[in-house]
């Protein structure tokens, strides 16, 4: 957790659409900031997640508890920074698959796509950033 | 004093029951009801479930107008695009179409599968790839 807070911390940034259709095709660009230069490792993917909420009720109050199951995990990009790079930075697409989910959001049950930046930092816990995005029906876009 | 009856009946055309997204849905919706009626509705609606809860939502709505004690009336209807019905790993989809007489909401329903390909969507649980 203090990695995240430091000064200088490493952060992802991407650029990409709000929304994807089914069968079409996802480019994006993304980026990792590294004062500290430590990035080993990049991977970037399209990860659809099924997400169920239960309410417990409890004295203190009603506590939401999570569930979540990955259906889908595409890669958009890999790549291996330099060492002492301050920035990485590249471009990838994904092919959305055309038999697959749209993206809902009800108060119990979602589902929930996201671009994901996961960055292998060197002598530090892995930088893990979402980005939603909605993934709309292929005649709705 | 009697009880009401309500009979209420939907029946698709060819008994099809499976559609694309965006499809067309005809059918005869027919009753015959011997109380007093305001309304009568056709619903679509889809509901997911999870171990949590049910979410509904009523996707469209149909009037029939006018509706007489006993009836026989036909109707068309557009699908939506989304979303499809589909069974996960946590959670499902699944869409009904219900005739509903009102005010007393009596139903008939009818299951019926909207996804691409005519099934239903089945996602499993995939283990996300790392760095």
């Amino acid at each position: 957790m203090r990695a995240l807070f430091r000064r200088g911390a490493p952060r992802a940034r991407m650029v990409a659409p709000r929304q994807v259709a089914l069968g079409g095709t996802l480019s994006v660009e993304w980026g990792v900031d590294s004062p500290a230069g430590d990035v080993t490792g990049v991977h970037v993917t399209l990860v659809g997640l099924e997400v169920s909420r239960q309410r417990l009720s409890a004295r203190t109050g009603i506590h939401v508890v999570s569930q979540t199951s990955t259906f889908a995990s595409l890669e958009i990009a890999r790549a291996t920074p330099a060492a002492g790079q301050r920035v990485a930075y590249g471009r990838g697409s994904v092919a959305v698959p055309e038999r697959t989910v749209t993206s809902f959001s009800g108060a119990y049950n979602e589902i929930a796509w996201a671009i994901v930046v996961e960055a292998a930092l060197q002598g530090a816990p892995p930088l893990r950033e979402s980005f939603p995005i909605t993934v709309l029906p292929r005649r709705a876009a | 004093m009697t009880k009401p009856v309500f009979a209420l009946s939907l029946e698709l055309d060819h008994g099809e029951t499976s559609f694309e997204p965006g499809g067309r849905v005809a059918g005869v919706a027919a009753w015959s009801v011997s109380a007093p009626l305001s309304g009568m509705e056709l619903r679509l609606k889809w509901t997911s479930r999870g171990q949590g809860g049910r979410d509904i939502k009523i996707a469209d709505t149909i009037a029939l107008p006018e509706p007489q004690p006993t009836e026989k009336r036909p109707f068309i209807l557009t699908l939506p695009e989304a979303p499809f019905s589909m069974q996960g790993a946590l959670i499902s989809v699944s869409w009904e179409l219900e005739l509903v007489a009102l005010p007393v909401e009596e139903k008939a329903t009818v299951a019926i599968t909207i996804a691409p390909g005519r099934r239903p969507i089945v996602l499993s649980a995939t283990a996300p790839s790392h760095i």
